[in-house]
């Protein structure tokens, strides 16, 4: 099972992959709203991705943090 | 106490939710993807795998019945999660990667991992279908492929901003 694809190269095909989504935390309790575009600015607490599986199966959040 | 237990199960019927939150932390990062990619050494870009102990780059059958440990807290399953492993680009043209962090409503411990949520439609409602836990299911790959996993997870993100 998958979310997204390595071969999408714009913004209006990566809105189409509903599932693969982005959050700019403020801080680690912030969880709207999902993005289908990298944050445009920085983010205080990090970027979160959110991978939304078919809604019975899962979904997986991913914290990423650029350290410098 | 009988007719009791009844009503009790009657009435938990009606409001039932069912969901689960777990943490896992990295097991490995590697070019590897069973699901997308199976065989290839390496795959066709890196991953962030959490876990059990039984990924490979092939994987087939229960894979509960092949792992012994996992880095997810709940250590009666030993599914596998993975991510594509996302890049800055350095002015300079340099790539490195990007680390990932803890989430912090989990405990402490759980380092650079996923947060992994089961739910049947969102927490707050019943969903329309049923959840199934730790069961292999029948997966198609993107290229139609039918396999029997435990669950693998696989996402690749779209390349970068250009």
């Amino acid at each position: 099972m998958t979310v997204g694809s390595p071969v999408t190269d714009s913004l209006d095909a990566a809105k189409k992959h509903v599932g693969l989504r982005f959050v700019c935390l403020t801080d680690k309790n912030t969880r709207f709203p999902e993005l289908p575009d990298f944050p445009t600015k920085a983010c205080k607490g990090g970027i979160m991705t959110v991978h939304h599986f078919p809604s019975w199966v899962i979904h997986l959040a991913i914290y990423l943090q650029i350290t410098n | 106490m009988k007719s009791l237990a009844l009503a009790l199960a009657l009435a938990l019927a009606g409001v039932s939710q069912g969901a689960l939150r777990f943490g896992c932390s990295t097991v490995s990062i590697q070019r590897l993807d069973p699901l997308v990619e199976p065989g290839n050494i390496p795959s066709a870009h890196v991953h962030q795998i959490v876990g059990g102990n039984a990924f490979n780059a092939t994987m087939s059958g229960d894979i509960g019945e092949q792992g012994t440990c996992t880095t997810c807290t709940f250590s009666e399953d030993f599914s596998n999660y993975w991510t594509a492993v996302m890049y800055f680009k350095h002015p300079n043209g340099t790539y490195k990667r990007v680390p990932i962090m803890q989430n912090a409503a989990l405990p402490n411990g759980i380092n650079g991992g996923m947060t992994i949520y089961y739910t049947q439609q969102d927490f707050n409602s019943n969903g329309n279908q049923k959840i199934t836990a730790f069961k292999p299911v029948s997966c198609n790959d993107q290229f139609g492929h039918t396999k029997l996993i435990t669950i693998g997870i696989s996402y690749d993100g779209w390349k970068s901003r250009n």
